[in-house]
């Protein structure tokens, strides 16, 4: 066992953040658009530099409403998300290992000095979407200041090329907002005044992807997923299990982005339950390996088993994954060398087959990709209105035109032409690019999450959460003590609204009405 | 048009909801979780995921 040893064995659930470099990258949490939620996302990320070392400070929130089919009155669906934590930064460091007795852990301490370790703190919060506390609205303006500055601080740095002292009084004020985001995250944790349950987990990532919940979730709200006489006890308690994965994924999407499958099909990396692991003499990752490894592989054998028509996932993508995932616990001597081996043999051979499957496929794809540009398009149209002229002129007589001597009669008889001329370019298109189109549906290509503001998707509450949110967080200001119902109310009436102006726009247009002219 | 284009979306959401081989196909499911404020407890989405 390596240097996470007594980590490990402190923590509840086991996941990872995939890594294809074996390094996670801190670029995309400055794209709050880039997060899991779907109002109120913030995400920022701040390095404050510190003699020969660099501190960062990571603090993101999102408001998160689960798609429906479960509905009901009963049934609270919204959770907010708000993560604080740092790397490298001493004091935050310590308070952790203290708290978790990791203080003697020579190899740990080395581990964290070399490699760096993210030490966060991650609550997840039941949310009453129709009205916030006093706090929460707190915690949203304050991570607007802090984006403000940090937009600020970026312009300073990559624009203004602002002088060194400038630039650390700027990130000094904008680690003073992140600095009070973390209190009032533990205050709205620990407030009396939450209705709802406040799920907590102590987090830590590695810069490879291994990522390790703790949960502490105070004991009152940990009835609420605890079986009977069994809080502790996480063998027996199940949705823990997708408490831990619903976590494990928000965290994921602060650092990962899905390239080789679509966001609704993220269903393959489990949050694996710690304490079987713990139960021996010794801590035993083995199951885990194959749990997690097992996930990674099911819709590759179920991609397999449907003759690769079904293109929501990218076979070979997954499989480096994989391999990185092998890495992970090679590199870190999370489990016996033989586990590691016998995974690596059996990957390669995965990976021909797939290969081999896909050979024909990937073939038409590559061919018709390499075929699809302008002038390769064009020759073909011209060919197949020669083609098809050649062959009509010598079943029918096309009466010829004298292009500088044109009659009367001759510029209807032109225009024909041309008018045929134009529908045989248009059928050549139509039959080149149609059964080409069909081909290359065959290929992986990443769903766009649709960023509709207007209508959004099926559950109608999101689309008015938007709007209203926004609204209300700004307003919420001036005291005007107006629940979130009323900027939905009035969020409503705006759509109304913009959609009579635009459906008598379209009236207008189509019958010519004279009362507009001016 | 607008309207059209949400009935047709909601037409197919319906039937992929209806189709019982989704409701079985944990591939299609969510993995995510809910809160029943009635019972207290946290219990498991796992809604079909809807194409719209």
């Amino acid at each position: 066992m390596g240097e996470l040893q007594s980590l490990v064995g402190i923590c509840d659930c086991f996941g990872w953040v995939p890594t294809i470099r074996g390094s996670l990258s801190l670029d995309l949490i400055n794209d709050a658009n880039e997060i899991l939620g779907d109002v109120d996302k913030y995400s920022v990320e701040v390095k404050n530099y510190k003699n020969l070392r660099s501190e960062h400070y990571i603090a993101a929130t999102s408001l998160l409403t689960v798609n429906d089919s479960k509905a009901g009155e009963d049934i609270l669906r919204s959770f907010r998300y708000i993560f604080v934590g740092t790397i490298n930064e001493p004091e935050r460091c310590n308070r952790y290992l203290e708290k978790y007795h990791l203080t003697t852990d020579k190899s740990l301490a080395n581990y964290l000095s070399k490699q760096g370790m993210l030490l966060g703190h991650l609550i997840i919060l039941v949310e009453n979407p129709k009205k916030l506390t006093s706090d929460e609205v707190e915690l949203i303006k304050l991570f607007q200041e802090i984006t403000r500055k940090s937009e600020e601080y970026h312009s300073h740095f990559d624009v203004d090329a602002a002088p060194m002292k400038q630039l650390a009084e700027d990130r000094h004020s904008i680690i003073e907002v992140w600095e009070k985001i973390e209190s009032l995250a533990e205050k709205i944790e620990k407030s009396e005044e939450n209705v709802y349950p406040v799920y907590c987990f102590d987090t830590v990532l590695t810069r490879d992807g291994i990522l390790l919940l703790k949960d502490v979730t105070e004991d009152k709200h940990k009835q609420t997923y605890a079986a009977p006489g069994s809080p502790d006890d996480y063998t027996c308690n199940v949705p823990v299990h997708r408490l831990f994965k619903v976590a494990m994924n928000y965290i994921k999407y602060l650092f990962h982005s899905n390239y080789h499958h679509n966001q609704e099909h993220d269903t393959f990396l489990p949050a694996s339950n710690l304490h079987p692991a713990k139960a021996g003499s010794q801590l035993d990752l083995t199951r885990i390996f194959r749990h997690q490894l097992e996930a990674f592989l099911a819709p590759v054998v179920k991609l397999k088993r449907h003759g690769f028509k079904d293109y929501t996932i990218d076979a070979n993508g997954i499989l480096l994954y994989t391999k990185a995932f092998v890495n992970v616990f090679k590199h870190n001597k999370l489990i016996a060398d033989v586990e590691i081996r016998k995974a690596e043999d059996f990957l390669d051979i995965q990976e021909k087959e797939v290969n081999y499957m896909m050979q024909s496929k990937k073939s038409l794809v590559t061919a018709v990709l390499s075929q699809r540009n302008v002038v390769f398009i064009l020759t073909g149209i011209l060919a197949f209105i020669v083609a098809v002229l050649k062959i009509l002129t010598t079943f029918v007589h096309v009466e010829k035109i004298d292009l500088g001597n044109l009659a009367d009669g001759d510029v209807y008889k032109l225009e024909q032409y041309l008018i045929f001329l134009m529908l045989l370019a248009f059928l050549g298109f139509c039959i080149y690019m149609i059964p080409s189109s069909l081909i290359l549906k065959n290929r992986f290509r990443p769903k766009k999450i649709k960023k509709r503001w207007f209508f959004r998707n099926s559950n109608l509450e999101k689309g008015k959460l938007a709007l209203a949110y926004s609204l209300y967080i700004k307003y919420n200001g001036m005291k005007l003590n107006v629940s979130i119902s009323v900027w939905q109310c009035l969020a409503n009436m705006l759509y109304a609204v913009i959609l009579l102006i635009l459906g008598l726009i379209y009236y207008c247009m189509l019958f010519d009405a004279d009362w507009l002219n001016i | 048009m607008l309207v059209a284009k949400k009935l047709i979306e909601g037409i197919i959401n319906y039937s992929i909801i209806s189709k019982k081989e989704n409701k079985h196909d944990v591939s299609k499911q969510r993995h995510g979780i809910v809160y029943n404020k009635k019972d207290r407890k946290l219990e498991a989405d796992q809604s079909t995921i809807l194409p719209f």
